[in-house]
């Protein structure tokens, strides 16, 4: 866990001051904005409350922009997505919206890692809500998680030939403030619950969407995982295929666990080169 | 060193993508066998006051076990689940069967927490004697409030059900015009609850002082001695229409859930009495979900301990004795005795 910390800072700090004290005369900067549009498979399980897994297939949405030099590279990305998620055993459905805002830095210019086409850093998911609505139950209808986090990121680029190439890349959680809504028992997060803090005059133990109650976790009881496979076609195309899991434990052997499989296609509507 | 990163990129993403399944718990079976023993699971692990309803779950499913068996027809599985909800004798805790499409409730299992108390509530009664063209009525009947024509002085509130919204502008309103009354009654009688957030909101208006209630015990792991104690004070409403002169609450066997959340949150206060009939109870917090065949749970996972005017401590889910007992005699129909009873404390 140390050196991760530690990796993760050489990565964020030293690299950055050492690459701004190099002067460069010439920069080239590959622009992109970007919207994509695909499939999602969603699939949810609380086993505070059930080991059911529900699923659900339906959109998903990503909008962002990013730059990129042959020293670094960075992005900003919207991800949405929504999803009726079933069970086979039952009838009964939840509606359920995912929305992300992510902002990732990676350098290129890794001396310790000899691999070409490597670029590594970190992600920065600034806001990560996820929104489950069990329309026909009472207190307990509403599942919402939501947190902001750091993970590890790393990219690997791989030209196939000259039109087409491929990327992949990992970002691993390592810690973030997370608040879940419900308890072991009760529609209040478990904080509250535990700390004795519980009151139905004060609106933050009431209210999903306060900010109140944020905890800070780290990896081991908030994990999170996001893999992408994604073919790019000349300048303006990708093909995509990305893998994200979500995993929080407030009371021990009983995780919430999100996962995600998302195919799509992205349009880049802007890409340009511009030398500086 | 390229082919080698591609295969690490392969193992990479065959792992992660196998991982989903790792993180989580293997998808249920929906036999009979295990639907009982998820049910238990959930009462023995939630159940938030399995000591105080003096119920050892374990006693009771090693009992009802040998009675389950994959061959059992629904109707009957049902039935011996519904044995284990009733023995919880708590209003909030309720098992439900659906159709197969989730649109027709099938069976149900609950204990009835009216069962054996009088009647004391009869709505004819109110309309024709009691209510009158000068009261306001908030739209849906969310509300009725105003001066009773026995006794002008007196200001009377009829709440048939905290399940509804009403703004702070329309409580606003309500508390000004009882401003100049001498007495308030606050009629909350077959008031099964709804929202506890709305049911304190009203209590605030009911003192100017915080106040100590007493403390909620929630249910917080899987544990049997996995609690935790939320103590609770009412805080006065910030406004400046609060009701501080006497208050008589109307209770009979159907206050319950959020409602008894209200008669808790100003059980402490000196001016408030209740007068009527035993309350339901149901102070516990409420939880539900579904199980793995579709079946609907509720379960209570909490309990509330309040304290009296006189600092004593008492378990509500049982309700509570109101300080003036009364009976209506339904036979009767030009008065409502229980009003009757609270007009004359009042006055």
């Amino acid at each position: 866990m140390r050196n991760i910390f530690k990796l993760f800072i050489i990565l964020f700090l030293t690299q950055s001051v050492v690459a701004q004290e190099k002067t460069e005369l010439k920069r080239t900067v590959l622009k992109k904005n970007y919207i994509g549009l695909g499939g999602v498979r969603n699939s949810f399980q609380d086993a505070k409350f059930s080991n059911t897994q529900y699923h659900g297939t339906l959109l998903s949405l990503n909008i962002g922009t990013s730059r990129e030099t042959d020293k670094y590279f960075w992005a900003i990305d919207f991800n949405g997505d929504f999803t009726k998620l079933s069970a086979k055993t039952h009838p009964f459905v939840a509606a359920a919206f995912h929305g992300r805002f992510d902002f990732t830095y990676a350098r290129k210019d890794l001396s310790f890692i000899h691999l070409d086409g490597f670029r590594g850093g970190g992600k920065w998911t600034v806001a990560d809500v996820n929104f489950i609505n069990f329309t026909d139950l009472g207190n307990n209808k509403l599942n919402f998680i939501s947190s902001s986090r750091l993970s590890l990121f790393g990219e690997y680029n791989y030209a196939i030939n000259e039109n087409l190439n491929a990327s992949f890349s990992l970002a691993v959680g390592l810690f973030g403030l997370v608040k879940e809504f419900k308890s072991f028992g009760y529609s209040a997060p478990q904080n509250v619950l535990e700390d004795g803090k519980f009151d139905f005059q004060d609106n933050g133990t009431q209210n999903p969407f306060s900010l109140k109650y944020y905890q800070f976790k780290t990896i081991g009881r908030l994990n999170t995982i996001e893999t992408k496979l994604q073919l790019n076609y000349k300048k303006r195309w990708s093909f995509y295929y990305q893998w994200n899991l979500f995993n929080y434990t407030t009371v021990k052997r009983y995780p919430l666990t999100i996962a995600q499989h998302i195919i799509g296609a992205r349009f880049n509507f802007i890409s340009k080169t511009k030398t500086k | 060193m390229k082919n080698k990163a591609l295969i690490i990129i392969g193992i990479i993403l065959f792992t992660t993508v196998s991982c989903e399944k790792i993180f989580m718990k293997p998808k249920p079976k929906t036999t009979n066998t295990a639907i009982f023993e998820e049910y238990t699971k959930l009462v023995r692990e939630k159940y938030g006051m399995l000591e105080f309803k003096q119920l050892d779950i374990n006693h009771l499913s090693d009992s009802l076990r040998v009675f389950v068996n994959d061959d059992l027809t629904e109707d009957s599985l049902f039935n011996i689940l519904g044995v284990i909800t009733s023995r919880l004798k708590d209003g909030h805790s309720v098992l439900r069967r659906y159709s197969p499409l989730g649109n027709e409730l099938i069976q149900a299992a609950f204990f009835d927490i009216e069962k054996g108390y009088p009647v004391s509530f009869h709505q004819g009664i109110l309309d024709n004697i009691y209510i009158h063209s000068g009261m306001t009525k908030l739209s849906d009947d969310r509300a009725i409030y105003g001066r009773l024509t026995q006794d002008a002085d007196i200001a009377y509130l009829r709440i048939a059900s905290f399940d509804v919204d009403i703004s702070d502008s329309e409580l606003e309103e309500m508390f000004t015009s009882f401003s100049s009354a001498k007495g308030l009654i606050v009629d909350v009688r077959q008031n099964g609850g709804g929202s506890p957030n709305l049911s304190t909101k009203i209590a605030s208006y009911f003192t100017d002082a915080e106040i100590y209630i007493g403390y909620e015990n929630f249910k917080v792991g899987p544990g049997e001695n996995d609690f935790s104690k939320s103590f609770a004070n009412l805080k006065p409403s910030t406004s400046s229409n609060k009701f501080l002169k006497p208050v008589a609450v109307l209770t009979d066997r159907g206050v319950y859930s959020a409602t008894t959340t209200f008669c808790y949150s100003v059980n402490p206060l000196a001016k408030v009495k209740f007068i009527g009939q035993r309350t339901g109870g149901g102070s516990g917090s409420v939880a539900d979900g579904y199980l793995a065949n579709g079946w609907h749970w509720n379960l209570s996972v909490s309990e509330f301990i309040g304290v009296d005017d006189s600092g004593n401590e008492q378990h509500l889910d049982n309700g509570f004795e109101p300080d003036i007992s009364v009976l209506l005699d339904t036979l009767v129909t030009t008065q409502d005795e229980i009003i009757e009873r609270a007009i004359l404390e009042l006055q």
